[in-house]
């Protein structure tokens, strides 16, 4: 309730919502999913050009990768998507229980397609190797302190367009 | 205790109303308006005190609720087909019945496990808004049950206010000014009475309406008849109640047209337009994906396989529900905040509000009035000191006089208590004569001219001992050129025009500390007629300040405007001194010279002046009438601005209509200018209004939210279908794998974003912090 009523032309979806969604944050999100499914496959011995058959166990482990690092990253991105300005340290982590309760589930389904039979048979899965959540760690952190980093350049700009504002006022 | 006369006579009610309830409204030989008064009381079996508790209990029974009943809707069966066949679902049955196509000619390419997952998908998302649709309904059906219709009936003689859905044919109802008319009901007495019958005739101009019985053959047009849904422009009316519920005229029609009315937001039409833009985007990517395969060589049903995928994966299905979720879910905490939304449009349109015209008594102030300063003939007087001092206002005993019969007020018991029912004002007044004087004289009201907000004054006509007498309470201006004469001590002395000035001066004085003022005056009539100028001649009694305290809330409340952006714009029937000394309270006025226009003045403002008016960055509006809102708001939406308006009379409806957001008062405002609102403040409260911008504000952000979140994952899920078909590598995220993501794993993270409270913490902080500023 400090800023200014906004204003009516502005649309829903404006460039800077779609350059930070699309370029920024997507960009990240789909390198970490690329990253996790060649982790996958150079671990089992693929090399670029080889094709693998639908079925081939190492496929859909590497598919599965893909799928787990989209699902680990928009565990981070939940919480950076919570406000396009302040830090998370700011809007919280734990005071809103629907998105607890979100990744919750997130967490869990994530779990029960990649480890259970009858989720691997619905989902069209296999279980992955327990380091591809080690070697998924460095990106999602990469993606929060990116993410930060912006915030801190916007909120920067901002402040110092209000003081600038003061000054001419006064 | 009934006498067995008095139950052989309900049942007789009960065979003849029976006659009337079958054939739709009453028989040809009994057309109620062309009767006499007391046969038609006799033949529904009531009397003008009203019916007993019990008989109208066992009419209730027999009658039914007071209410049209909703045409049934929709069944919830072909509701929820209804989400399966929607546009989103039609594109993804579109994919499944190409995945069956596939597996059939060409089998063994896991075709078939796609085409059910997909159909997986469209019941999923279909039961869920589905699921979404029917909560908003249920919740805004809750929120309509807060404030009920409510109506002043005379029940064994005695006021009781109760639902509206409760009347039967054969109640007595005390209707006025404002109200909407709850059934079918002919007229006992009628002062200045006054009807717009636009919602059953269509006709636009307000008709008189009186209680003597009418020759007309049509009911509708019978001048002694108020029918149900239509609205008392003008006047006080006594009438009985004939018809009700499906059985008035205005049920007839009703349950021929019941149509519901869609609610199209600025921003779910953003949306709808948005998401038809994306779906329409991701078949046009998954088509040139197809093309793009088909030219390097990809086999024909893999490529196939992923186009379908690049469509499941972009393709928004949670956007439309989610929104409309959010804003019934913001709705509902407005409840909790004593802001009901009755267009659930106008949650989004709130928060986009840049100025906010407000009323100030009861909204900004707490509405509770009691006298502070009395003008008594030439002498002043405090409140406080006239209890106790008989003698003296004795020697003023007809200005006392006047205050305890000039008003519309209503007495009823309330657990054993007598309490004056209606405006606060006048039940000060009335408090502070009976506080004066002992014992009055015995008066019969003979007619009465009502208030309005053109004429600033309302006057009563009543039989005393000394004959038929006008007494006349209004604005002091409206009055005092209308009085040639001036009561001191008991003596009518001429009222010269350094006397005149005397009473302007005490007038600013006790409006400068804050007071609203009102003038008292009285004359002797020869005889009881209502002829023109007939509140002319009069002789001056004096004049009363009432204190009414600003809301502790509305400082805080006016602050976070002024933090928000938010203009607030004080509009008030009260004089410019009594609005700037509270504004000044309340801190709407920092600066040393507002700018203050008075209802004369608007009215020789030309549209452009009052445009320029309104750009100042502190406006009071003083001693407006209600119809001169309107100019102000169309001003003001004249230069670009988004105008919530606040109103609660009869004269403020087009004003409300005109705002981008109308709120209603919930307490004292009347029944047209709620049904004219967006919104109704169930407190009256200045500061519920910007509790409400708030959430406003909050849905915009919020699905903003949740768009950035579905976005960042749908690119994730394209670009593993560029990778596979620029670098010739496999597949790396299955179309299953991507609706997994769509629908499973984040299926509820976004709505945590979507359903967000508004943040409070920083708005509290600046309070703390701007508390020096004063």
């Amino acid at each position: 309730m400090r800023r200014p009523p906004r204003p009516q032309r502005q649309r829903l979806l404006n460039l800077p919502l779609a350059l930070r969604a699309y370029l920024f944050l997507g960009v990240i999100e789909a390198a970490t999913a690329m990253a996790a499914f060649f982790f996958v496959l150079k671990r089992a011995g693929w090399a670029y050009g080889q094709s693998l058959l639908p079925d081939d166990p190492v496929y859909l482990s590497a598919t599965t990768a893909c799928l787990s690092a989209i699902v680990v990253m928009q565990i981070v991105n939940v919480f950076l998507c919570r406000s396009a300005v302040r830090s998370v340290f700011s809007t919280g982590i734990f005071d809103n229980r629907l998105i607890i309760w979100g990744v919750v589930l997130e967490i869990a389904l994530i779990l029960l397609i990649t480890y259970t039979p009858w989720g691997n048979l619905l989902v069209g899965t296999a279980p992955v190797p327990a380091q591809l959540w080690l070697f998924l760690i460095p990106f999602a952190a990469a993606m929060f302190v990116l993410e930060e980093l912006r915030k801190w350049l916007v909120r920067r700009t901002l402040r110092h367009d209000a003081k600038f504002g003061e000054l001419r006022a006064a | 205790m009934l006498s067995p006369a008095r139950v052989e006579l309900d049942q007789s009610a009960g065979a003849r109303a029976h006659t009337f309830s079958r054939a739709g409204k009453l028989t040809a030989e009994m057309k109620i308006h062309q009767l006499p008064l007391e046969d038609a009381l006799k033949s529904l079996d009531s009397a003008v005190d009203g019916l007993s508790p019990s008989e109208a209990q066992r009419r209730l029974r027999q009658f039914g609720p007071n209410r049209i009943e909703k045409a049934a809707g929709t069944p919830p069966l072909l509701r929820l087909l209804r989400e399966f066949v929607q546009f989103f679902s039609v594109i993804l049955w579109v994919g499944a019945a190409l995945a069956f196509f596939a597996e059939w000619s060409a089998p063994g390419q896991g075709m078939v496990r796609i085409g059910y997952a997909v159909i997986i998908v469209i019941l999923v998302s279909g039961t869920f808004s589905f699921w979404q649709e029917h909560r908003v309904e249920q919740s805004l059906e809750a929120l309509q049950k807060l404030l009920p219709p409510r109506v002043n009936m005379l029940r064994d003689g005695s006021v009781v206010r109760f639902a509206a859905d409760q009347l039967v044919p054969g109640d007595v109802v005390l209707l006025e000014q404002g109200d909407i008319v709850p059934a079918d009901c002919r007229l006992i007495e009628a002062f200045g009475v006054r009807v717009n019958n636009a919602t059953v005739t269509g006709e636009a101009m307000p008709v008189a309406r009186d209680s003597a019985p009418s020759g007309e053959d049509d009911l509708i047009r019978s001048k002694n008849v108020l029918l149900a849904g239509t609205s008392v422009v003008s006047g006080q009316a006594k009438a009985v109640v004939f018809a009700t519920g499906s059985r008035t005229e205005f049920g007839n029609i009703a349950q021929l047209t019941q149509t519901s009315v869609g609610v199209v937001s600025p921003l779910r039409r953003q949306l709808a337009y948005l998401s038809r833009l994306i779906a329409l985007l991701s078949v046009g990517v998954g088509l040139s994906f197809f093309a793009i395969g088909a030219a390097i060589g990809v086999p024909f049903w893999q490529d196939f396989i992923f186009s379908i995928g690049i469509i499941v994966a972009i393709v928004p299905e949670g956007l439309l529900p989610t929104l409309t979720l959010s804003l019934v879910l913001a709705a509902e905490r407005m409840a909790k905040r004593n802001v009901l939304i009755r267009h659930l449009a106008s949650v989004e349109t709130l928060g986009s509000a840049t100025v906010i015209c407000t009323d100030k008594t009861g909204t900004l102030t707490e509405n509770r009035m009691r006298a502070r300063e009395l003008l008594l003939g030439r002498n002043r007087f405090a409140a406080s000191v006239i209890a106790d001092a008989p003698e003296t206002t004795m020697r003023f005993f007809d200005f006392f006089q006047a205050a305890e019969l000039c008003h519309d007020l209503k007495e009823t018991e309330v657990n054993g208590n007598m309490v004056l029912l209606g405006d606060p004002m006048e039940v000060a007044l009335v408090e502070m004569a009976r506080a004066a004087i002992a014992e009055f004289l015995p008066c019969r009201r003979l007619n009465e001219i009502p208030f309005d907000a053109e004429r600033m004054r309302h006057s009563v006509i009543c039989e005393t001992p000394d004959g038929a007498v006008l007494y006349c309470k209004g604005a002091p201006e409206a009055l005092l050129p209308r009085c040639r004469q001036i009561l001191h001590d008991g003596r009518a002395e001429p009222l010269d025009v350094p006397l005149r000035q005397t009473i302007v001066e005490t007038q600013d004085a006790m409006a400068e500390n804050g007071l609203r003022i009102l003038a008292f005056a009285m004359r002797r009539l020869p005889a009881n007629d209502l002829s023109e100028g007939i509140e002319e001649d009069m002789v001056f009694l004096g004049l009363v300040g009432l204190e009414d305290p600003p809301r502790p809330e509305v400082p805080g409340a006016i602050r976070k405007c002024h933090d928000a952006g938010i203009k607030v714009i004080m509009v008030t029937g009260d004089h410019p001194h009594t609005a700037v000394a509270i504004a000044r309270e309340i801190g709407l006025v920092q600066s040393r010279d507002p700018m203050i226009v008075s209802g004369d003045q608007l009215r020789k403002l030309s549209e452009h002046e009052i445009e320029r008016v309104v750009r100042n960055r502190e406006v009071i509006f003083a001693r407006v009438a209600p119809d001169q809102k309107m100019r102000i708001v169309e001003a003001l939406k004249r230069s670009h601005h988004i105008v919530a308006v606040t109103g609660d009379g009869v004269n403020d409806a087009p004003a409300l209509r005109a705002a981008h957001i109308g709120i209603a008062m919930g307490l004292i405002g009347t029944d047209v200018a709620r049904a004219a609102s967006d919104m109704v403040l169930l407190d009256d409260n200045f500061a519920s209004i910007v509790s409400a911008v708030e959430e406003g504000r909050a849905v915009f952000q919020n699905i903003r939210k949740f768009l950035t979140y579905v976005l960042v994952h749908n690119v994730a899920q394209l670009v593993p279908y560029l990778a596979f078909a620029l670098f010739r590598i496999p597949l790396p995220l299955t179309p299953i794998q991507a609706l997994a993501v769509d629908m499973g794993t984040d299926s509820l993270t976004p709505w945590g974003l979507a359903s967000r409270r508004p943040i409070r913490r920083r708005c509290d902080a600046r309070r703390g912090r701007s508390g020096r500023d004063f």
